[in-house]
């Protein structure tokens, strides 16, 4: 059985990896988007499926019903282990979904770089900052095209 | 975008021309805005407190000022021909204010999350040497507006005597004299006739002290000649004003004032007692 801090390391460096072609490499070959945007993501949360459904009934007093049982849940190594393995999953699909979008509007990597690492280290506080940035481009659209 | 269903426009300036540097321009003032914006529940839910401010209003501060900064690069920006704007001369500047604006943002947002000063601070090797590149970056922030005008008075657009003027000074004369004066800063700390840590009376968001010489009001009056002259040369070329008069007389004007609050500052004296 491997350990919960075997997995959290490769859960992390899977996720690092797909972050880092986010930021940095090119966009010239759309195909390395796979990556961030899909491959890692699925593998991420299939590994959060096996330890959240292996997990989450077997906890005493778990639950989402309040803070209480929250924390309950979260005080379990393993189920604390799918939480962070969810964060990373998700943060890294909206990174895809900003770097993509991001590109649509021809917006300069200079830019997206810092909402992605936003992204990356405070998932919502990137994503809210490219909503925002993101409501000052597209109302015109119709009127554009 | 080759894409003709998917032209993305900014409803906030749409007449703006889509190339290279008034996207980058226009995005870089947008990204300040959304900072603001997603700053402000921390700004009301943080109870931490560094020099008399939330330290979130530091942050707060450069976002809006920033903001507007790269907005009025962007439109003034529209008066040169759009090979020029396009130009290595403007693409490089522009990409520098840009890289420099997300180093001071990053740093900036940073040592507000830690409570930490990210200016005048040298407390451990890394704040001081941060604050030494925050100054380049200061420096290529401001660049880009000189660079800007000298393209306008070069080759940007004759029709409108007073945009043209009041772009062409309130450019250069934004930038000289926020040199001076943020070089001063820089070199003997925003106050004068207290220590660094002085935390007294301030006005409400600025910070501003009313007790002691504060050197900064001289370089916001300095610092926004950038959005005042060419304003005022546009509402005189509306108005039928006599353009040159109007752009010049104010420039002498908040220049004047400037020193003034300057000068009053190094008396010791805040601008506005309480």
């Amino acid at each position: 059985m491997t350990s919960p801090e075997q997995i959290f390391g490769w859960a992390g460096q899977a996720a690092m990896i797909g972050w880092l072609i986010l930021i940095f490499l090119p966009r010239r070959w759309p195909q390395l988007l796979w990556l961030p945007r899909f491959i890692i993501p699925f593998g991420l949360s299939l590994l959060y499926a096996g330890l959240a459904m292996a997990h989450f009934f077997t906890i005493e007093g778990g639950g989402y019903g309040s803070l209480d049982e929250v924390a309950a849940l979260l005080g379990n190594r393993e189920m604390l282990l799918a939480g962070w393995v969810h964060y990373l999953a998700f943060d890294l699909f909206v990174g895809g979904w900003i770097a993509v979008e991001a590109d649509k509007v021809g917006l300069s990597r200079v830019i997206q770089a810092p909402i992605l690492v936003a992204t990356f280290m405070f998932g919502p506080v990137g994503l809210a900052l490219f909503l925002a940035m993101r409501a000052g481009y597209f109302r015109k659209q119709e009127a554009a095209s | 975008m080759s894409d003709t269903m998917f032209q993305p426009r900014m409803p906030l300036l749409p007449q703006l021309d889509d190339d290279l540097v008034t996207r980058l321009l226009l995005a870089l003032g947008l990204f300040m805005v959304a900072s603001f914006v997603v700053f402000i529940p921390a700004w009301l839910l943080d109870p931490r407190i560094l020099d008399g401010a939330n330290v979130w209003t530091k942050p707060q501060k450069f976002n809006v000022s920033l903001a507007l900064h790269f907005f009025t690069l962007a439109i003034l920006a529209q008066q040169v021909p759009r090979a020029t704007r396009s130009g290595w001369i403007m693409v490089g500047f522009a990409y520098a204010a840009a890289l420099s604006l997300m180093l001071e943002f990053v740093w900036i947002s940073i040592q507000a999350g830690r409570a930490r000063r990210s200016h005048f601070n040298f407390e451990t090797p890394m704040e001081a040497s941060m604050y030494a590149l925050m100054g380049l970056g200061a420096f290529l922030l401001i660049a880009v507006a000189f660079v800007l005008a000298i393209q306008i008075w070069r080759k940007g657009d004759r029709s409108r005597p007073g945009l043209r003027w009041g772009s062409i000074l309130g450019l250069s004369l934004g930038f000289a004299t926020s040199l001076v004066f943020a070089n001063y800063l820089s070199a003997h700390g925003r106050y004068v006739g207290g220590d660094p840590d002085y935390v007294g009376a301030v006005l409400p968001f600025f910070g501003w002290s009313r007790e002691i010489g504060d050197l900064r009001p001289a370089h916001f009056v300095s610092l926004h000649l950038m959005q005042t002259l060419p304003l005022a040369g546009y509402l005189a070329d509306r108005m039928n004003w006599p353009a040159i008069p109007v752009v010049l007389g104010l420039a002498i004007v908040q220049v004047g004032i400037a020193i003034a609050l300057f000068l009053q500052a190094l008396a010791g004296q805040p601008m506005w007692p309480v």
